[in-house]
């Protein structure tokens, strides 16, 4: 609801940074006066707005009370929002007003409010007003904001309700976030006060938590709190000492976010003692958050004997961009199987140029037809050019991987100048295939002109 | 022989009497062929199910239910009320002068249609079926014609247009080309799909047609291309190659 009504006066004041010049109906020039802080020009201006145009009657009614309040005229404010409630009860700006009003009313009042819920606060707006109230009186407020998180039957305002938590500075507000954190029955405010735990860097917390849960899910929230907090003594701890496979996946994450030689050197050692198939799989995919992993991963690569975990090691290669290592392997590496793989990670780094490269001397049929698909998916422009100008002396499997990739790159025209050509029927009909299964405005519209100029 | 004599004159009397229907078994099948309007058999349908034969154009192989995929599949044979795996045509199905269509009638609407062909086998589970045997031409084209306009695009409308491109009658396929053009675009591209399943050349023609024709929307000419490009006929496909790069 804060950050709703935030957002509305950001969008609403950068209107108003739009149309200054262009300021004519009362209701422009009181936002006007509003961004120049003149409180009472635009409380005039409002009124004015109110009687000139019944569509907007109710927000500015409702800006109106907003000035009052910025000008200090409390009862004038309160007298407006009274007004909109009254004339207008199915206004969405009802909703705004009596926000406006709890922001700025006696905090005993809110707090009687909230607690009685007598004046009929939907459960958003109470939340609004414990958030103002966590700062003021948090002693009294937080008991209410732990009823919203425990019984309301809102997931997202049970979420909320952790946030306020969390953006307060008082110490009761931390503890009732580790006391959720703990024993929360409901287990998605549990792991969502785990991951603020993290954000706060409550590392102490976090690891006498992880000592006394028992849920699986639970102490897999903690290790990615304790990595939020960058905490990487506890992960190692638990890599150290725990055997539960997604406990352990969860900690090399943490450790790969670390990013540093040292978390890459404790990777390395972990694969390196490591029988594991997927716990090694985890270490790959965790190389790729990293930035200087290329290393390790060349060297995985040069090691590890499983051919399925070779592959993987390409493809991390590329999607870490590692285009240089990749041209490297591709020389150095023979079998087909790992020089497939390298093409399809040229292709995922989006490396044409290698591709180019080892189209000029590749021999392999097949491998240059992976080549031709990997330049299609990248989708550089000059890359249909230099596909439809190796397609005559193509073989056929090559061809098929070209009217793919032209396919891929939804290149209709190209498409065309191919199939004009063509003479062979089922060659010629795969391109038809291609051309119409493509779902382009644009290449529609080029065949129906076709069809409309030949027919 | 006089209570033979006294049954066939009630027989005819009252139009009912018991019948073979295609290859239908364990069901209840009354016979009322005094009826030759799909749509009349289904206001006064006395049973769960109408059954009607018609003719359909020559070369039309015998639709049934399969069971297994691809090349493992093999003909079972169809159920009223069970769904199957798999529904359509081989190149090995046999040919087929008439399909039997079952339409199951709830409170005066038909509620589901099955068409397979005479040879084909179908469990009954103990059904009643109304059986009006052959029927009138025009009358079944519009009575498909109302099926498939009147449907929530369930598999209902399809089968009613599926039938309409195995119509014996050459005006089914102009009510196909015009229902393609209807501004009901999910009927008008399942009316393409049928157009596409035509026999001979028309198909091909009518498809050309529709992709080639400015006023029709994006979508049938789209699909009307698709389905040229992925058609078993070599020279639909030799014909859109050749107004493509003409």
């Amino acid at each position: 609801m804060k950050m709703k009504h935030i957002l509305k006066k950001i969008v609403l004041a950068t209107l108003l940074a739009s149309t200054v010049v262009m300021a004519q109906t009362p209701y422009d020039e009181g936002q006007k006066a509003l961004r120049e802080q003149n409180w009472m020009e635009a409380a005039e201006q409002f009124k004015q707005a109110i009687k000139a145009d019944e569509d907007q009657a109710d927000a500015a009614m409702d800006w109106r009370a907003y000035a009052f309040y910025k000008a200090g005229r409390s009862k004038e404010a309160e007298r407006q929002l009274r007004r909109l409630e009254r004339k207008y009860p199915e206004s969405s700006w009802v909703k705004e007003a009596q926000a406006l009003r709890i922001e700025h009313q006696d905090p005993e009042k809110s707090i009687e409010q909230v607690a009685g819920n007598g004046s009929g606060m939907d459960e958003e707006l109470r939340l609004f007003a414990l958030a103002q109230l966590m700062d003021r009186d948090p002693e009294r407020a937080l008991p209410l904001v732990l009823d919203l998180v425990r019984n309301s039957n809102s997931e997202h305002v049970r979420q909320d309700a952790i946030f306020v938590l969390a953006i307060s500075d008082a110490p009761e507000a931390r503890q009732a976030l580790a006391d959720l954190a703990r024993d929360s029955n409901d287990p998605e405010v549990q792991i969502n006060a785990i991951h603020i735990l993290g954000t706060m860097d409550a590392t102490d917390e976090l690891q006498s938590l992880y000592a006394t849960l028992q849920d699986r899910e639970a102490r897999i929230a903690v290790i990615e709190a304790l990595s939020i907090a960058g905490e990487s003594t506890m992960l190692k701890q638990v890599l150290a000492n725990e055997t539960d496979p997604e406990l352990r996946k969860a900690a090399i994450y943490g450790i790969a976010m670390e990013d540093n030689a040292e978390s890459a050197s404790l990777l390395e050692s972990i694969y390196d003692s490591s029988t594991n198939t997927e716990e090694k799989r985890a270490i790959l995919g965790a190389l790729t958050m990293m930035d200087g992993a290329t290393t390790l991963a060349l060297k995985i690569l040069r090691t590890e004997t499983d051919p399925q975990l070779q592959r993987e090691a390409i493809q991390v290669l590329g999607i870490m961009d590692a285009t240089e290592e990749l041209g490297e392997l591709y020389a150095s590496l023979t079998d087909r199987d790992s020089r497939e793989a390298i093409l399809e990670a040229m292709s995922i780094s989006d490396d044409s140029d290698g591709l180019y490269k080892i189209l000029q001397t590749e021999q392999d049929a097949e491998l240059r037809s992976v080549a031709i698909q990997g330049l299609g998916i990248n989708g550089e422009e000059k890359a249909a050019d230099y596909l439809v100008a190796m397609y005559p002396g193509a073989s056929r499997e090559e061809k098929s991987a070209v009217i793919q990739s032209m396919m891929i790159m939804e290149d209709t025209e190209g498409l065309l100048n191919l199939l004009k050509q063509e003479s062979d029927p089922e060659l010629k009909r795969e391109m038809l295939q291609m051309l119409t299964i493509m779902d382009s405005e644009e290449s529609d519209q080029y065949l129906f002109e076709m069809l409309e100029k030949n027919g | 022989m006089k209570a033979k004599v006294t049954g066939m004159l009630l027989a005819l009397l009252t139009g009912t009497a018991w019948a073979q229907v295609g290859g239908l078994t364990n069901a209840e099948v009354l016979e009322q062929t005094s009826i030759t309007d799909p749509g009349k058999a289904v206001q006064t349908a006395q049973g769960q199910w109408i059954a009607f034969s018609m003719p359909v154009v020559e070369g039309t192989r015998s639709p049934c239910c399969w069971h297994g995929q691809w090349s493992n599949s093999r003909e079972v044979g169809c159920s009223l009320e069970k769904q199957h795996e798999s529904y359509g045509t081989s190149s090995d199905s046999p040919l087929t002068e008439n399909v039997i269509a079952f339409a199951r009638v709830t409170e005066g609407e038909v509620r589901s249609l099955r068409v397979v062909g005479e040879q084909c086998p179908v469990e009954g589970g103990g059904a009643r079926v109304t059986w009006i045997g052959s029927v009138d031409s025009a009358a079944s084209l519009n009575w498909l014609e109302a099926v498939a306009r009147s449907n929530d695009h369930d598999s209902m409308d399809y089968s009613a247009l599926y039938l309409m491109s195995l119509h014996a009658s050459k005006e089914a396929s102009e009510r196909l080309y015009t229902l393609a053009g209807e501004p009901d675009g999910e009927l008008a591209e399942e009316a393409v799909f049928a157009i596409s399943q035509l026999p001979g050349e028309t198909g091909t023609r009518m498809l050309l047609e529709l992709a080639k024709d400015e006023q029709k929307p994006r979508e049938v000419r789209r699909q009307a291309l698709f389905w040229l490009a992925n058609s078993d006929d070599e020279n639909a496909v030799a014909a859109l190659a050749d107004l493509l790069t003409r």
